[in-house]
């Protein structure tokens, strides 16, 4: 395989894909996220993806949609990234997260909604990741994280930049474990006096905070700021000014998601077995403060992703309950939920589906997509979802690829019913050849995706080409409830596998797919699994394993999350006889056959590139066709242009090389 | 690592010391050389050249250039001038021409150059697809064998471990590398340059990796070969002679271990080689064997006891030999029609630095030029003449000064648990005794410490803490060069296993002796040094602070991302896969949590011998543990650290771990 693969058919051709879904240049709004409502529901504002070259990370800019007209705007500049826009409760003012300034540094910045002029709030000595207003719009509260400290391996998983510390390139990088700009904390941004100041115990890392009423906060809070405490973060009240905190639950799994009720006495969140920090579905909780009383929602078996309060006693909430995204209301007078809306087409993008609350009936908007729409600013008014802006800039034509998309659902060994997607081509006829792709986590899942971005491109170029997608939601996956997320807790690489297999076994069964042309391909979790079946099973005729886990030991000792190998494999690293050994995938690479891709980012810190190596080498030693990539920039996963460009186009160009589509009876 | 403003300043001061004392040593920016390697004799015994460094500053590399010097008069000249590197001099049969590699063109990328003696005039040679490693004269002087690794070759452990640079055009950062295991820019090839057509070409063929390769007679080269370029293939390289002017290969020999020294007779009736135990390619110390040409027949020589890492033919039937034995370092000739090997000098006083004996012979008696140095001597051109020896020219600036913090100098033996006879060298430091000591593991295992200079990248840190008044051990355990190959085979299979208790056997001997003090003990290393530091630290409680460098934390990682992956196998004797076995039980990390002592972990961004995640997952292990840890990953460093000023604050914060924790 060549280094510079820039000249070559299929790269031009992922180029000129990127290029029609995102039109750069054009000032043209690509992609959206981060949606908030204005106070009264009449516009929404959200980050828009506006690029101006197939370049770097794709910045994005405070963009606005009327509700009532459809008409959306492009609010700010950049330079770089402007996000995270939130409405003063007043309305008067957007209050928006940039790193103008330089690049990566976010700090917060207000846009006055009458004039749109911006100006920068006090710095804050760290990057601001997000920004909530007090209920009386008084103060803004901001999540700061240290210049260095890592990001979440749903966010890439490097390191962000350090600041002020410009070494020489003979210079040593020096650790100790005991870095002050790893820790995160908030800070809070008085309007009145343009002060800012940070708040709290600077003992405890805050990973996740929220106003609760103006004087206090809730937080979820951890004794250190290794990403691996996160997975015993505890929920605390904080005193807004004294900083002195207590701590009011401590979940046996993990929280989330946290938001008060206007007036602070109710504080709801979502505990649920996790995966990844920041990735959370599950179970609602509503806390009564005062009294301390927990009361454990029943919300239909939808594992709750986002939480609204709409008013002083209604909870929106939103979610996912298998193959459907789902919203609800809560109310907190009865205790009871009701569900608003269901669609197993529509979901929204991002980790999991998140709505902004239009009113207290529960209307909301969100940003809605599937496989075959490009993501569009849409509202569900009355339990009915209605397009209000599409963002479709040439998606349209592309999904044309995709003759249909089936829920699929089938048998494990064991009798569990599996999920998941098969997404047929409109090119040739069944059999197809088909590629599974297994998502991360293991607690996350697929479910309706535009595949313009890089996660799913690849996918889109092979269903133009003739390849059936199946992505199957094996145990472990959201939207199942907390039990079925658990069965993965302690058994990674093993019955999951089976689930994925089985799926394989019953679309063969039903004549959908050609068994000798089966490719499997995933990132992180996903990436492992990947490396993993073709160790356990040489039906697999070419494979791309992404940011993965090779061996289990070295992960847990170089990664950032070493708490999450422990506990999805419920094992210790020294235990020779245990799982660390017998899940690892370079034990078994001497079994496998399947010609291999292995991908890695250099700057990944949650499946260091070395993974990738490893298993790469071991491939290598027992005579299996393998290459492997290092993309020096990238971290977790391939995000930024062009190397996203030259990802897909290598992917591809593996399964066309090792399993051709072989449509030329189609010319006939 | 450093987390109070005391800390930082002591830093800070020792960064200071560490700097004053490289520019005392090698008298920075004064154009002087300060260190020295390659030498070759002429044909008439006249002068010598060698490859001279200077150190113009401290913030770069040192600058090499080709210095000769009159054998009489002592006189030395500087015959290149660069720019960047120019190295490994060699001139031909009848003294006309100097051959010697340079990379003044484009950096890294060295290419062979002539110069004419009388003249001066300075030549390049038709440049070879690569770079040029190492050059050889045939006997005749009409042409010169070239040994040329692909651009992007790995380099061996001893260079640093790192990949050589690639011929790409300028690539936008974003690109990915792309690795398949069958690049073309891996292999190592042997070339011929042929001076009367100036033309030059290669002879080896496709599929055959050449690691060495030495002229046997004007029209055969003898060379060690494997069928894969990976540096773990070299444990297994054999021997074959290759025709130049036909390109067909013969195999000659199939080592039980590995092979060295590679060198044919003028006439090519005989051919030398060294058969030996080895860790790490191009450190070979071991038996010498010689092909009778004619008849295939392959003798092992004994050697008295010496283990061989030179040969050189003086004539069809003298070879010179130089190598370790013990303590010593041992000259000698062999004669192939009296079947003897003659000793002519030998000294436990002063050897020679790198990774071999670096010896060049003047006529056939067994006189010779050497490069030699001590623990209190800088480096210098001496000669042995009839047994004798004497300092030709000393490049010593102002070492001796420095030196004299080392108030002595013991040669101890000790007996291992086993019984087992272990050697070691303890380094005293003024003041009275007991004395707060370091002790600093070799590299390998099959490796030695032997006197040296302490004015490199690699030993200034001991010159630093004699000087702060500590002592430095220096113990040769299990495993090491110069014991012979039984004594070397021991550590096979066997790493982190009887090789842990010669060491702490030796600790315990010098405490017993009152050198040292029991409660101020250190221990450092790099490499294999590097790994039993960490195994130390996991299986005594005795060390007070631990720096290991360029280590091995986890095998099996290791061993499934390094280059020489099959140093490991055979000296685990096991392989990864098995989780009982010993790429696990000998395994630093599986016995973190039993550690008690502070660690400074060191490592370099860009080694592929014990790439940098090594030390990472022991400094996160040492961590988890709650043992108090520092990482320290230097980015433009390969295995060690060699670079300037890298080596500067490396030593700085070597001696400021001891000091701070001791």
């Amino acid at each position: 395989m060549q280094r510079d693969i820039r000249q070559t058919p299929n790269y031009l051709e992922v180029e000129a894909l990127y290029r029609a879904l995102l039109t750069p240049g054009t000032g043209q709004i690509g992609d959206a996220a981060d949606i908030d409502a204005v106070p009264g529901g009449a516009d929404i504002v959200f980050s828009g993806t506006v690029m101006e070259r197939l370049e770097g990370t794709a910045p994005t800019r405070v963009c606005t949609t009327e509700l009532a007209t459809g008409r959306t705007r492009v609010l700010t500049s950049g330079p770089n990234s402007d996000r995270q826009p939130r409405y003063s409760p007043d309305a008067r003012h957007i209050a928006f997260m940039s790193d103008r300034s330089a690049a990566g540094d976010f700090q917060l910045y207000l846009l006055d909604c009458e004039t749109g002029a911006i100006r920068p709030a006090k710095p804050v000595d760290g990057w601001t990741e997000y920004a909530h207003w007090s209920p009386d719009g008084r103060r803004i509260l901001l999540g700061v994280a240290g210049h260095g400290a890592d990001v979440a391996g749903s966010q890439g998983a490097a390191s962000s930049k350090r600041l002020h510390q410009e070494r020489q390139g003979w210079e040593p990088s020096v650790e100790t474990g005991e870095e002050s700009f790893r820790w995160r904390r908030v800070w809070i941004y008085d309007l009145t006096t343009d002060t800012v100041a940070p708040v709290g115990d600077p003992q405890r890392n805050v990973w996740e905070a929220v106003w609760c009423g103006n004087d206090a906060i809730a937080a979820v809070v951890s004794p250190g700021p290794e990403e691996g405490l996160w997975y015993s973060a505890t929920l605390h009240i904080m005193d807004a000014r004294s900083g002195v905190s207590r701590e009011i639950y401590r979940p046996s799994d993990q929280i989330g998601l946290p938001a008060s009720s206007p007036d602070g006495s109710l504080v709801a969140f979502v505990e649920a077995v996790c995966s990844d920090r920041g990735v959370v579905a599950g179970n609602l909780r509503v806390l009564d403060v005062a009294s301390g009383k927990l009361r454990s929602v029943d919300t239909h078996s939808v594992d709750v992703t986002c939480t609204v309060w709409a008013s002083q006693d209604k909870l929106l909430v939103a979610g996912h309950r298998r193959f459907e995204t789902v919203t609800c209301m809560y109310d907190a007078r009865n205790g009871s939920t009701t569900e608003l809306w269901c669609s197993q087409e529509i979901s929204s993008a991002g980790r999991y589906v998140s709505v902004a609350a239009l009113n207290d009936a529960g209307d909301c908007a969100l940003i809605g997509e599937s496989y075959t729409r490009a993501p569009e600013v849409a509202v569900i008014q009355r339990g009915a979802y209605r397009t209000i802006k599409s963002l479709d800039l040439g998606y349209a034509d592309h999904a044309k690829a995709i003759a249909s998309v089936r829920p699929m659902t089938w048998a494990a060994p064991d009798g569990l019913e599996i999920d998941g997607w098969l997404l047929l081509p409109s090119r040739g006829r069944p059999p197809y050849p088909l590629v599974m792709n297994l998502h991360g986590g293991p607690v996350s899942h697929w479910r309706p995706a535009w595949l313009g971005r890089s996660k799913g491109l690849p996918s889109l170029m092979l269903l133009k080409r003739g390849y059936a997608i199946f992505l199957p939601n094996p145990r472990g996956s959201a939207g199942r409830g907390a039990a079925f997320a658990r069965l993965v807790v302690g058994d990674m690489g093993g019955a999951d596998t089976y689930d994925c297999l089985s799926g394989l076994d019953h679309l063969t069964t039903l004549g959908l797919v050609d068994p000798a042309r089966l490719g499997v391909m995933g990132g992180s979790y996903g990436g492992y699994m990947t490396a993993w079946l073709v160790t356990q099973d040489r039906r697999f005729a070419a494979a791309v394993a992404s940011s993965p886990v090779t061996n289990h030991v070295s992960e847990h000792l170089t990664s950032n999350i070493p708490h999450f190998q422990r506990m999805f494999l419920a094992d210790s690293y020294r235990n020779a006889s245990g799982k660390y050994f017998t899940r690892s995938p370079i034990m078994y690479a001497h079994r496998a056959r399947t010609p291999t891709l292995n991908s890695c980012g250099a700057l990944d810190r949650c499946t260091p590139p070395w993974e990738a190596l490893q298993f790469h080498n071991a491939l290598l030693e027992s005579g299996v066709t393998s290459v492997l990539l290092t993309y020096p920039g990238e971290g977790h996963g391939i995000r930024k242009f062009p190397a996203a460009i030259d990802y897909a186009a290598r992917v591809v160009g593996w399964f066309e090389e090792h399993m051709p589509a072989a449509v030329k009876d189609d010319k006939r | 690592m450093i987390s109070s403003a005391a800390d930082d300043a002591r830093l800070q001061s020792l960064y200071r010391r560490a700097q004053t004392l490289y520019e005392r040593i090698h008298r920075t920016g004064a154009g002087n050389v300060s260190d020295v390697a390659e030498v070759h004799v002429s044909a008439d015994g006249g002068h010598v050249v060698f490859t001279g460094s200077m150190m113009s500053s401290l913030s770069e590399a040192p600058l090499t250039r080709v210095c000769s010097i009159d054998l009489h008069s002592a006189q030395m000249r500087v015959l290149t001038s660069g720019p960047r590197t120019d190295r490994s001099p060699k001139l031909s049969p009848d003294g006309r021409d100097l051959a010697f590699l340079s990379d003044r063109h484009r950096a890294a990328d060295f290419q062979l150059y002539l110069r004419q003696m009388s003249s001066g005039a300075v030549k390049r040679t038709m440049p070879v697809e690569g770079w040029v490693e190492y050059l050889s004269w045939s006997p005749d002087g009409r042409r010169i064998l070239l040994g040329v690794a692909g651009y992007g070759a790995d380099t061996a452990s001893t260079k640093g471990a790192v990949v050589s640079e690639l011929a790409e055009r300028d690539l936008p950062s974003w690109m990915p590398t792309v690795s398949t295991g069958r690049e073309a820019h891996r292999w190592r090839h042997v070339w011929i340059y042929d001076l009367a057509s100036d033309s030059v070409r290669r002879v080896s063929g496709d599929g055959m990796n050449i690691w060495e390769a030495a002229w046997c007679g004007n029209d055969s080269v003898v060379v060690s070969a494997s069928p894969d370029p990976g540096e773990g293939a070299w444990y297994s390289a054999c021997l074959y002679s290759i025709r130049v002017d036909g390109n067909q290969h013969e195999k000659i020999y199939t080592p039980e271990d590995q092979l060295g020294g590679l060198s044919g007779s003028p006439g090519g009736a005989h051919l030398a080689f060294i058969e030996a135990v080895c860790s790490d390619r191009m450190l070979v110390f071991g038996e010498l064997r010689i092909v009778d040409r004619a008849t295939g027949s392959v003798r092992r020589i004994d050697t008295d006891g010496v283990n061989v890492s030179t040969t050189q033919w003086r004539s069809d039937k003298r070879l010179l030999l130089a190598g370790l034995r013990g303590f010593e370092t041992v000259v000698g000739i062999y004669d192939t029609s009296s079947g003897k090997f003659e000793e002519t000098w030998r000294s436990s006083q002063i050897s020679s630095a790198g990774s071999y004996i670096c010896v060049a012979g003047m006529g056939s008696t067994g006189d010779c030029v050497i490069l030699s140095e001590g623990f209190d001597r800088s480096p210098e051109i001496g000669a042995i003449r009839d047994g004798e020896y004497r300092t030709i020219k000393s490049f010593d600036s102002g070492y001796s000064d420095e030196a004299r913090c080392i108030a002595g100098l013991d040669r101890l033996t000790w007996e291992a648990p086993d019984a087992l006879e272990i050697q070691g060298w303890l380094l005293r430091p003024r003041g009275d005794a007991p004395h707060a000591t370091v002790m600093a593991v070799h590299g390998g295992p099959v490796s030695n410490w032997r006197p040296a200079w302490l004015g490199r990248p690699r030993t200034l840190p001991f010159l630093m803490l004699l000087q702060l008044g500590y002592a430095v051990f220096l113990p040769n355990p299990r495993g090491s060069s110069g014991r012979g190959q039984d004594f070397a085979r021991r550590v096979r299979g066997d790493m982190g296993g009887a090789d842990t208790h010669d060491l702490l056997s030796g600790v315990d001997h010098i405490v017993a002796r009152g050198f040292a003090d029991a409660n101020r003990l250190g221990v450092t290393g790099i490499s294999y040094g590097g790994f039993m530091t960490a195994w130390l630290i996991t299986h005594s409680d005795r060390f007070k602070a631990a720096v290991p460098v360029a280590m091995v934390a986890n095998r099996v990682s290791q061993r499934l991302t390094c280059t020489h992956t099959r140093f490991i196998d055979l000296f685990l004797e096991d392989t990864y896969n098995n989780a009982q076995g010993k790429y696990y039980g000998r395994s630093p990390i599986m016995y973190a949590h039993r550690a008690g002592t502070p660690t400074l972990n060191v490592c370099g961004a860009l080694d592929k011998c014990t790439p940098p995640a090594e030390a990472l997952q022991f400094h996160n292990a040492l961590l988890e543990a709650g043992v108090r840890s520092a990482l320290v990953t230097y980015p433009q460093e390969g295995h060690g650290v060699r670079g300037f000023p890298a080596s500067i604050d490396y030593a700085a914060r070597l001696a400021g771990w001891f000091v701070a924790h001791l």
